[in-house]
């Protein structure tokens, strides 16, 4: 799932990388206006409230499209045009009367906050029951 | 209009009696509608109506003034001459509905049925039991309930429906039993003498096009006769919803000697005995066999194809985690098992196999069914829809379109027969080689599942992944069903629980309409009461706020059902298509919560649960403290009640 989304991403990021050139380089952002932004603009809405959930998380990807604020911005303002080329979902698109280059880099400065802080596996002790529950000796139902 | 007069004329009924009262009451009917404000004009012109003079051909006839004295409770019990009706022909109905043991009478009460009403709460020892009145705050209620008990149970209950009104508050939900080939009876009242609006010439006529069979007696006898055959409609396949319109006269006479007829279930036509032989022989020469299951009708379909696989020792494919009466996902012979070269896949009502029998869908009935032409999507080829993909893997050829589990007792008894010792030992070898494969491949999707979904672990609002795992402790060792649909809430139980009932999960909604959820996880309780079983329902807030009195059924009737809120304050799968629209517009996602969102207010479900008479707790936005309120919603659920466990989620 994971892996999917990366070698996803990277392909999105190969055409998005290409028109980032164009976009102007900017000063960076304040994460605690990005963050009043992120939840108005309903970007939680399809990646959680802290980029963890969700049609696609936005932490622990790899995902060149956050590495640098100007392959996010090329992608933001773009995205609708590369919808049909890369199976799609639902990213919408945002144009600068939506969403400024001065906000966009304030949600930027949000995202960047987010971290991938889930436990290890081994130290959710729910997942060890599940495991052995998965494994135990059939109990047939009534 | 001759007809209904000669059957009316035949019957002592209230039509008449009102008739007779009309003119009688009217003195004092003028004194009653006085008292109550808007009522004196409407009876005026009900009068006209009743004397047959001055009403415009398709004005709505007002209450008459029988009606009125009627509504306000000065008027005689309606019964023959004033006498006591002994036995009225709605105890038979009764008797009829008891003889094919159905449980439950799930109802929104209402004057057109008040003689069968009476019967059910009043008739047979112990009175209200097989069936028991279960009252609904609304129709849609009523069905939903009648969806979540059948595909809990594989048995219909009857919803009983007050006339025009009733059927047309519940008609999503039929429409929705229907795509979901739901079995169910669906009673609905008639009283051509009462208020006009109420009723109607071809009263089935407004649902004919989603459901399988309908009926309208014009007798007593022609009635029973009719709830004996919606009983038998809806239980072959394909299985459905089916209507009986039952006049109120009917309900009221006087049934004398008249005997309830002697019960012919259904009888669903399976594979005749050389099909069977056939495909138990394929199923014995197989090096590597393989049953593919979709969704047979009964438990007791479930145990048969149980009892296939062991005695072949084939590896099965199992539709558990996609909903009611498939293979046990946790059995030892369920998953790729061994090695996954299968050389013959039958399929049961499914096919994804090399000879599959696939019992008729309930679109067969389409074409005797929709004589308005409606082409209702889904049931007749029309586009694909936005969210359709193309079907993948195997297709069998050789399908033969009869019922599955009825062909099961036929195709165990030929494979019991050509068995030998070697084929035995064979399959027994087999066996002990997909229990472990099976196994660890159980544990790899549960492995899966935490590397996808566990980032949000520690997330408030709480994550759903979170919410199904630390369920499954708690209900491992439990007799549970989970009756609300779980694609919104990511269907994380299909990788992390065992489905091991032919109940465990009971499906999405099956037309794809929100506020199914709710009732049927109801009808579900209804089901599980009293058996040592409880229902699981993790419920979105869109779906909660159609018909939230659900709740209250659940208590006043005893539910052990366990509601814990996806509680995103939206209608979240709205909201994320709006966001795409404004965006692939340019216009920016910041006004996409408007017509989308329930914030301002955010509400209640603990106070909603607790208005309605439901024990509750929450809003929970820390997962830190879901165990001890899981917890506390489980021994209340087992102590039968049912509980609220408001839960503020990520919206995904
Ligand atoms: C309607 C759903 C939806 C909304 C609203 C939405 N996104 Fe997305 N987003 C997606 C999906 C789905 C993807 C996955 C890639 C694709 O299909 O474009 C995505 C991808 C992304 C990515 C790239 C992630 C990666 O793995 O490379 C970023 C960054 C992103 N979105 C940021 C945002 C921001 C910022 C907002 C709000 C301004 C937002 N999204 C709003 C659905 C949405
Ligand atoms: C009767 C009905 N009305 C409207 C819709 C359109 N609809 C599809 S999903 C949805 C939102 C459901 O909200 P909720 O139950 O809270 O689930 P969520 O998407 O928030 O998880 C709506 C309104 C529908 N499918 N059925
Ligand atoms: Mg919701």
């Amino acid at each position: 799932m994971i892996q999917s989304q990366t070698l996803r991403a990277a392909a999105m990021a190969a055409v998005f990388a290409a028109f980032a050139g164009a976009v102007a380089a900017q000063p960076p952002g304040d994460p605690v206006r990005g963050k009043q932004l992120y939840y108005n603009n309903t970007c939680y809405g399809c990646h959680g409230f802290q980029g963890q959930t969700g049609a696609r998380n936005l932490v622990g990807t790899n995902s060149p499209i956050i590495a640098d604020p100007k392959t996010f911005l090329a992608f933001l303002r773009d995205r609708g045009s590369y919808a049909p080329m890369i199976p799609s979902t639902s990213m919408p698109t945002f144009p600068a009367i939506a969403i400024s280059d001065r906000q966009a880099m304030d949600i930027y400065a949000y995202i960047k906050t987010f971290k991938l802080d889930s436990p290890d596996v081994k130290d959710i002790p729910l997942f060890a029951k599940i495991q052995s529950s998965a494994g135990a000796p059939y109990k047939p139902g009534k | 209009m001759s007809k209904d007069d000669a059957d009316n004329g035949k019957l002592v009924g209230r039509r008449n009696f009102l008739r007779g009262a009309a003119t009688g009451a009217a003195a004092g009917a003028a004194t009653i509608a006085g008292a109550i404000p808007g009522l004196a004009e409407a009876q005026e012109s009900g009068g006209k109506t009743i004397a047959g003079s001055g009403a415009k051909p398709g004005a709505v006839p007002a209450p008459t003034a029988a009606q009125l004295a009627r509504e306000t409770g000065a008027v005689e019990p309606a019964g023959p001459a004033g006498q006591t009706v002994v036995r009225p022909g709605s105890d038979l109905m009764v008797e009829t509905l008891k003889q094919m043991g159905v449980e439950f009478v799930t109802s929104n009460n209402g004057s057109s049925f008040e003689g069968l009403q009476e019967s059910i709460v009043n008739y047979g020892s112990p009175p209200n039991t097989m069936p028991e009145f279960v009252t609904c705050l609304h129709e849609e209620t009523a069905v939903d309930m009648g969806s979540g008990y059948a595909r809990a149970t594989g048995k219909p209950l009857v919803a009983l429906l007050h006339g025009t009104l009733g059927l047309q508050h519940a008609s999503m939900a039929i429409y929705q039993a229907y795509y979901g080939g739901v079995p169910m009876i669906i009673l609905a009242g008639r009283d051509k003498g009462f208020i006009q609006a109420h009723t109607a010439d071809d009263m089935a006529s407004m649902i004919r096009g989603f459901t399988k069979w309908d009926a309208q007696p014009k007798t007593l006898p022609e009635a029973l006769a009719a709830l004996q055959e919606a009983y038998r409609q809806a239980t072959t396949a394909p299985t459905g919803p089916v209507v009986v319109i039952l006049d109120t006269e009917i309900q009221k006479e006087a049934a004398g000697s008249l005997q309830v007829p002697a019960f012919k279930p259904a009888v669903n036509k399976g594979i005749d005995a050389a099909t069977a032989e056939a495909l138990a022989a394929k199923l014995l020469a197989a090096k590597n066999p393989r049953i593919a299951v979709g969704h047979l009708r009964t438990p007791e379909g479930v145990k048969q194809v149980i009892q296939l696989a062991e005695l072949v020792g084939a590896s099965t494919a199992t539709q558990a985690t996609a909903g009611p009466m498939s293979f046990p996902n946790r059995h030892p012979l369920c998953g790729p098992g061994a090695a996954t070269d299968y050389d013959f896949i039958l399929g049961l009502e499914t096919k994804a196999a090399d000879a599959a029998i696939v019992g008729p869908e309930i679109g067969t009935t389409v074409a005797t069914r929709d004589k308005g032409g409606i082409g209702f999507g889904g049931l007749v080829p029309t586009q694909p829809g936005r969210t359709d993909r193309p079907a993948r893997g195997k297709v069998a050829s050789e399908v033969y379109p009869v019922d599955a589990e009825a062909s099961l007792p036929l195709l165990i008894a030929a494979v019991q027969k050509g068995l030998t010792a070697a084929q035995k030992r064979a399959a027994s070898t087999r066996a002990q080689a997909h229990a472990p494969a099976n196994r660890t491949a159980s544990q790899a999707a549960v492995t899966k599942a935490f590397a996808a979904k566990k980032t949000g672990w520690d997330n408030s609002p709480v994550s759903l992944f979170r919410i199904y795992a630390e369920l499954w402790p708690l209900l491992e060792n439990e007799d549970w069903c989970l009756a609300s649909p779980t694609a919104f809430s990511g269907g994380h139980h299909a990788a992390l629980w065992a489905h091991d009932r032919p109940y465990s999960y009971l499906g999405p909604q099956p037309a794809g309409g929100i506020g199914y959820g709710a009732g049927a996880c109801g009808g579900a309780g209804l089901a599980a009461r009293g058996k040592g079983r409880f229902v699981v329902n993790i419920q979105t807030d869109g779906d909660m706020n159609f018909t939230p009195g659900v709740l209250w059924t659940e208590a006043h009737h005893r539910l052990p059902v366990l509601s814990i809120m996806h509680n995103n304050r939206a209608w979240h799968q709205e909201l994320m298509f709006l966001e795409f629209m404004a965006g692939a517009r340019g216009r920016g996602t910041d006004r996409a919560s408007i017509g989308s969102t329930l914030r301002d207010p955010f509400i209640d479900y603990k106070k909603m649960a607790e208005a309605y008479g439901v024990a509750g707790e929450g809003p929970i936005e820390d997962p830190t403290l879901l165990q001890a309120a899981f917890k506390r919603g489980i021994d209340a659920v087992k102590s039968g009640r049912p509980y609220m466990i408001d839960v503020v989620t990520q919206p995904r």
